[in-house]
């Protein structure tokens, strides 16, 4: 069986969601330049899965640029799991795409920073439920449901890493199947998310 | 932070409160002026994005629960854990002093939650 390396290169919608496009591995240096496009349907792609029937009309092509910083491969028992990217949005001049999440955040630091000088420097857990392990009645924080959990743990945070979020720790959390990870605190939004 | 330095922490525990809480709290400290005890003392509300229904506690359910009602949202009062509980503290420089050198800290704490703020 042949198999050709594809690189997956996405982004988080409000609702925690991460999509976007493969595209083959070969063309990566092109596509760090001019990214993949988006058909104007995804903007209209709920955070639930359904494309919106809406007023406006689907115009407005995007471009989702792969950031060159985050590449991340992950391997899981064994087999390759493929590489992917988070990237950023922006339109065919190449400006940001307004609405999208991380640019939201930028103008509300930005705007926090220049009404009050303050400057947020915020650590983000993410909880989340792990099904690759057993349900079990609840062991928050016991050492037992973290080894049950076996190498996930390493393997995410490897993961985090290397799409530059330091990782700060990992622990199994209150629900059945439920597990957390913490971020190092960081200031603002990383620049290169930005156009 | 603030010129460089710290200037306040706080955090909310609750699941998907925290980030709601945090936005209330921001609020409550940095455009109603309030103190960080004030600001944890304060009513809050919670949103579940599943099921679409707003949780308000009883103070904000009794003033504008029945106009959110009439505008066709879901609500329901609420009271106690279901909108976090949250910890903060702010670094205060004496006035005149260089920053950072001389000063002093306010502290809140949640009566939603077991803890309370101590300085000695």
């Amino acid at each position: 069986m042949q198999r050709e390396p594809i690189i997956f290169v996405g982004t988080s919608d409000l609702s925690g969601h991460f999509r976007g496009k493969s595209f083959p591995a070969a063309d990566l240096p092109a596509r760090l330049q001019r990214g993949v496009g988006l058909a104007p349907a995804n903007i209209f792609m709920s955070a639930f899965g359904p494309i919106q029937v809406t007023p406006f009309g689907t115009q407005g092509e995007v471009f989702l640029i792969p950031d060159s910083t985050t590449r991340v491969l992950v391997s899981v028992r064994g087999e390759h799991g493929g590489a992917f990217f988070p990237g950023r949005h922006q339109d065919s001049g190449g400006r940001a795409v307004g609405f999208l999440s991380a640019h939201v955040l930028r103008r509300a630091v930005d705007r926090l920073h220049g009404e009050t000088g303050l400057r947020v420097l915020a650590t983000f857990e993410q909880e989340f439920t792990y099904t690759g392990v057993e349900a079990h009645p609840p062991q928050p924080y016991e050492l037992n449901a973290y080894r049950r959990q076996g190498i996930f743990g390493e393997v995410l945070l490897a993961a985090m890493r290397q799409a530059g979020v330091i990782p700060d720790s990992f622990l199994a959390e209150f629900g059945p199947q439920q597990f957390e990870v913490t971020s190092a605190p960081a200031l603002g939004v990383r620049p290169r998310m930005m156009p | 932070m603030h010129g460089g330095e710290p200037l306040m922490t706080v955090t909310l525990m609750g699941g998907d409160m925290q980030a709601q809480g945090h936005a209330q709290w921001l609020v409550d400290v940095l455009d109603l002026g309030a103190n960080v005890q004030a600001a944890a003392d304060m009513a809050r509300f919670r949103h579940s994005q599943i099921s679409n229904v707003l949780s308000l506690e009883t103070p904000l359910y009794d003033l504008v629960g029945a106009q959110l009602a009439a505008m066709g949202h879901t609500v329901k009062s609420v009271s106690g854990e279901e909108v976090g509980g949250v910890q903060s503290i702010m670094y205060l420089a004496e006035p005149g002093s260089a920053a950072h050198t001389d000063g002093y800290y306010r502290a809140g704490s949640d009566f939603r939650k077991d803890g309370e703020a101590v300085g000695w």
